[in-house]
């Protein structure tokens, strides 16, 4: 009776044996996932907090375990947060190297929207690349080949240069130019502010947009900076809600603009290019020369 | 109704309105005083010059004048209203009169904003309700007894939602009303749905339709709707005269 006990028990335990093995290969599969999550999670914090180097070690690990695994979009996608980090570092070229990596695996991978996408970064990347080339011929008096970026040195907008180009891009929205007036004023925000309220009373919607807009470039000028982007922000929603694109695609480099002076390049990156993809479909070459003017400035200061 | 409770006219400077609205106790007649009338009916039928009229009465009066032109520029206004011998230079120099001129930047004049001529586009709400609240406080400090004329919400509802026309002529009657001023607007019929002109009724004190023969009172605070013949006349508007 006790042997007869003790031979079923060793068969129950082989058959558990045998179905134990997909579920810990499972297992095994989703750990390494949750580790890679995990890694990229930290090169973003990293990456936020500007510690760029503790950052792209995270996101090397991630690389090797998605390679390990011959996982060709997850390899793409490290890739493309490792471009994000060196544009933030200002060193677009090599930026621009992992982007055109991740291009081939998300090629690889037949990915096709993740691609499209990407190919659109290099394509908005290299832009801002030349714009900036050309700024920097145009300095050069000698033979000697100017640093790009000046990686190491301290960013200082220029808020009084950099409000007088937003606000030649603001005046591309039409409805903007009746209140043009108002900035001659010598209480101009007491003015706007006036005038947005009376846009919220009567719901004008373009009008209330289009004063988020001007009272956001005073705020930055005068350095508020969080409330430059909250107005701007709040501008590139009402212009959502109406379906206007052109107004979208100028509070988006306003917004980009805001982001380039706190830094965040990874955000800079999107909104401008979001914006001139816009202007394109649009077919505005004139709005998309000013923001192309926009781009240089910046990168120059 | 007793007569302490009714609301004081003004008088239009219209001969033979005064008998469409009347005081039976003092044999006065107008609109009433501090309340907002809405004038429409079909093009052609007289209801600008029903305006120049109670504009030009009301400056002959000392009382001025708030002037929102949206179907014509400031130089039309000046022209129409000297076809009747009414002159508004003076009344121009003095400050007595403040346009509000939605039309011309639309339409390429070259004009300059002066203390009491605004420029402002009629597809721009939101700057017509700030000129507004300026031109309101301007003939508020000149006169607490003052006249408002907005002619017409026709163009207005041309280039903007119905909804935000309704949305502007509310602010806009708060706003004379509020510093006691009475207001005259017109609208051409037919040019918006039913709904939004049953709207447009609901937001003013008095209506007045006019059809090119007859005016006639559809609601006024106050006092009993009547209606009586028109004609226009090289005089401007007589009523009860035909």
């Amino acid at each position: 009776m006790l042997k007869a006990i003790l031979i079923t028990s060793l068969f129950d335990l082989l058959k558990k044996k045998e179905e134990s093995v997909d579920y810990y290969i499972q297992r095994l599969y989703e750990l390494r996932e949750e580790e890679i999550e995990t890694l990229i999670n930290l090169g973003a914090i990293y990456a936020e907090e500007e510690k760029y180097e503790e950052s792209l070690e995270y996101l090397e690990q991630a690389l090797s375990l998605y390679k390990s695994m011959d996982d060709e979009e997850g390899q793409a996608y490290v890739l493309d947060s490792i471009g994000d980090v060196y544009l933030n570092m200002r060193k677009i070229n090599t930026a621009l190297e992992y982007y055109r990596e991740a291009f081939k695996f998300y090629s690889s991978a037949h990915s096709v929207s993740a691609k499209e996408e990407m190919l659109e970064k290099i394509k908005e990347v290299e832009k801002i690349r030349d714009a900036v080339d050309i700024v920097d011929k145009h300095k050069s008096k000698s033979d000697e080949i100017p640093p790009k970026f000046p990686v190491e040195e301290e960013y200082v907008a220029d808020f009084k240069k950099i409000s007088e180009k937003l606000e030649e891009l603001i005046k591309i929205i039409e409805t903007t130019h009746i209140y043009d007036m108002y900035f001659k004023k010598k209480d101009a925000m007491e003015h706007l502010q006036e005038a947005y309220n009376i846009s919220k009373e009567i719901g004008d919607e373009k009008g209330e947009a289009a004063l988020l807009l001007m009272m956001g470039n005073i705020l930055l000028k005068e350095e508020n900076l969080r409330n430059a982007l909250r107005n701007f922000s709040d501008a590139h929603a009402l212009y959502e809600k109406m379906g206007d694109e052109k107004g979208k695609a100028i509070s988006l480099l306003l917004i980009g603009t805001v982001y380039f002076i706190l830094g965040d390049m990874g955000k800079v990156s999107a909104s401008f290019r979001k914006s001139v993809e816009k202007f394109q479909e649009l077919g505005d070459k004139h709005s998309e020369t000013l923001a192309i003017d926009l781009l240089n400035m910046l990168y120059n200061e | 109704m007793g007569r302490d409770n009714v609301i004081p006219l003004i008088e239009t400077g219209i001969p033979g309105f005064e008998n469409i609205i009347q005081d039976e106790d003092t044999g006065m007649g107008g609109v009433p005083e501090n309340t907002t009338s809405l004038i429409y009916g079909p093009p052609n039928v007289g209801k600008s010059i029903f305006c120049y009229q109670f504009m030009y009465n009301g400056l002959l009066k000392n009382e001025p004048c708030l002037y929102i032109t949206a179907d014509y520029g400031m130089k039309q206004l000046e022209q129409r209203t000297m076809d009747f011998d009414w002159f508004l230079q003076n009344y121009t120099t003095n400050e007595m009169l403040y346009v509000i001129d939605a039309l011309s930047n639309f339409s390429g004049a070259k004009k300059q904003d002066t203390n009491t001529y605004k420029l402002t586009a009629v597809h721009n709400p939101t700057d017509l309700m700030v000129k507004v609240g300026l031109g309101t406080r301007f003939v508020f400090q000149k006169s607490q007894k003052f006249r408002s004329v907005f002619d017409s919400l026709t163009i207005p509802f041309a280039f903007n939602p119905d909804k935000l026309v309704i949305r502007v002529l509310k602010a806009y009657t708060k706003r004379i009303k509020e510093a006691g001023g009475a207001a005259i607007i017109t609208h051409t019929e037919g040019s918006v749905d039913e709904n939004i002109e049953s709207l447009l009724k609901d937001i003013v004190d008095n209506v007045f339709r006019m059809d090119g023969n007859k005016i006639s009172t559809e609601k006024v605070v106050d006092y009993k709707k009547l209606e009586s013949r028109y004609k226009i006349t090289d005089k401007g508007i007589l009523i009860g005269m035909g």
